[in-house]
């Protein structure tokens, strides 16, 4: 049905993409939401595109690494570190040339601005203190202050943030204290507790909050993300552990919160 | 840094996206056996690379590896069907003015063919650069900018791409109910 319109609303058309994935910013998809109440195929091929995105998110085959495939990897990954590995830069990852090509789409603009189905500011903090367990473990700042004792790391942190964070041993349940690191995960600095699980590691974040809730354990980018409430505080635990491990991080720190004053 | 940091700190950031990188690999490779050894050699030049690594996020770092890991290694093990990679393109990436012959291969569905449910079915039957450029944004949920840098490609042409992969399946699907 464009094809009789004026050029403006082809162009209108064309956006759905944009829109559809939330790559418009606020003011341009305002002014799409304008076209699709008056042109019924972009609507019909919305909620076509959307049925495409359940089906593809929730019904597609989606292969998993198998243990074999992990088993090879730990065991060249052994062999590269001892091997004197040169470095190759990659191909297809020239971030400048990136940024030229960003100049192309005027309207895809930063991306950074969403309109539909804009994130709640929960979903936003829990995807901060994600980026920040994932930033910290990328620059080798997995600690900033190395101690195994509670009384230690626990007065670290006064003056410098004003959450006063709850710090307990659970090295008899197998997560040991590493130490204690102060984050900006999303617009002030919190602290970050850090303890060892195995191999992995956790980052356990608070931020005051009242209430008593279960724990609820979300993937992302993953990451197993375990969050709960209680002792007046908001917790979230963020790890490369599995879900059930941090599931037993959560039971642990739990009950021997609940123990202290 | 020392090494065994290094090796550490690469589990730590880069190998929880393992499962994301088979996913991708057994997509574009059509089966196990083949997804796993590309995703084998990618992960172990990511770790290469690792030191250079300066992104935000990691997971699309490693998708770009494995995406061209596995278009070089099409290259090396099925070269004959690159011509058909190269004909099979169409109107969609005409604007963009280029030809990607490193694309992996459409015609390499020996797992996908038996593939039983009709999402899975329409999106094995794309070809193959419309195919990753729908996995990475549905299933792997990257913005057009991740996309771009992960197949090397502008912006405009993941849009277009994206368009043209959501305008087969639809038509795909209509057919399958219809």
């Amino acid at each position: 049905m464009s094809v009789f319109e004026p050029t403006g609303f082809v162009m209108d058309c064309d956006a759905l993409h944009l829109y559809f994935d939330g790559e418009l910013d606020t003011m341009a998809a305002i002014a799409f939401e304008k076209h699709l109440e008056i042109c019924a195929q972009c609507r019909a091929d919305l909620a076509e595109f959307r049925e495409i995105r359940r089906r593809m998110q929730s019904d597609l085959t989606r292969p998993a690494a198998s243990d074999l495939l992990r088993q090879r990897i730990a065991a060249e990954m052994h062999d590269a570190t001892e091997a004197d590995a040169r470095p190759v830069r990659p191909r297809g990852w020239d971030w400048r040339k990136l940024a030229i090509a960003a100049g192309i789409v005027a309207m895809a603009s930063s991306g950074t601005t969403y309109y539909l189905e804009q994130p709640s500011e929960d979903a936003l903090w829990t995807e901060g203190l994600v980026m920040a367990h994932e930033r910290a473990m990328l620059a080798g700042h997995e600690i900033d202050v190395v101690s195994s004792n509670r009384h230690t790391v626990k007065p670290w942190f006064s003056g410098k943030t004003t959450v006063a964070p709850l710090v307990v041993d659970l090295g008899d349940a197998g997560f040991p204290l590493i130490g204690g690191r102060l984050d900006v995960p999303v617009d002030r600095a919190m602290p970050a507790i850090i303890y060892g699980a195995g191999p992995h590691v956790i980052s356990l974040y608070m931020r005051p909050a009242s209430g008593d809730s279960g724990p609820s354990l979300k993937k992302i980018d993953g990451f197993s993300v375990l969050s709960w409430r209680g002792n007046g505080f908001e917790y979230t635990a963020v790890t490369d552990a599995d879900g059930a491990e941090a599931g037993a991080f959560q039971k642990a720190f739990a009950a021997k919160a609940a123990t202290m004053p | 840094m020392s090494q065994s940091e290094q090796r550490r700190r690469f589990q730590t950031v880069v190998l929880p996206h393992l499962d994301d990188a088979v996913n991708l690999a057994w997509w574009l490779a059509g089966n196990r056996a083949d997804a796993e050894d590309i995703v084998q050699e990618a992960v172990l030049r990511a770790y290469k690379y690792f030191d250079r690594f300066s992104g935000e996020r990691a997971r699309p770092w490693l998708l770009a590896i494995v995406r061209n890991t596995c278009a070089t290694w099409m290259q090396k093990n099925r070269p004959r069907q690159l011509v058909l990679v190269a004909d099979a393109r169409n109107e969609a990436d005409a604007e963009a003015g280029q030809r990607d012959l490193t694309s992996p291969s459409p015609e390499t569905q020996s797992e996908h063919r038996e593939l039983g449910r009709e999402i899975d079915r329409a999106v094995a039957a794309l070809p193959a650069e419309f195919r990753e450029v729908i996995l990475l944004r549905e299933v792997e949920e990257l913005s057009y900018k991740e996309i771009a840098a992960v197949i090397d490609v502008p912006i405009g042409t993941v849009m277009s791409r994206l368009a043209r992969a959501r305008k087969l399946l639809q038509a795909r699907l209509k057919e399958a109910v219809g």
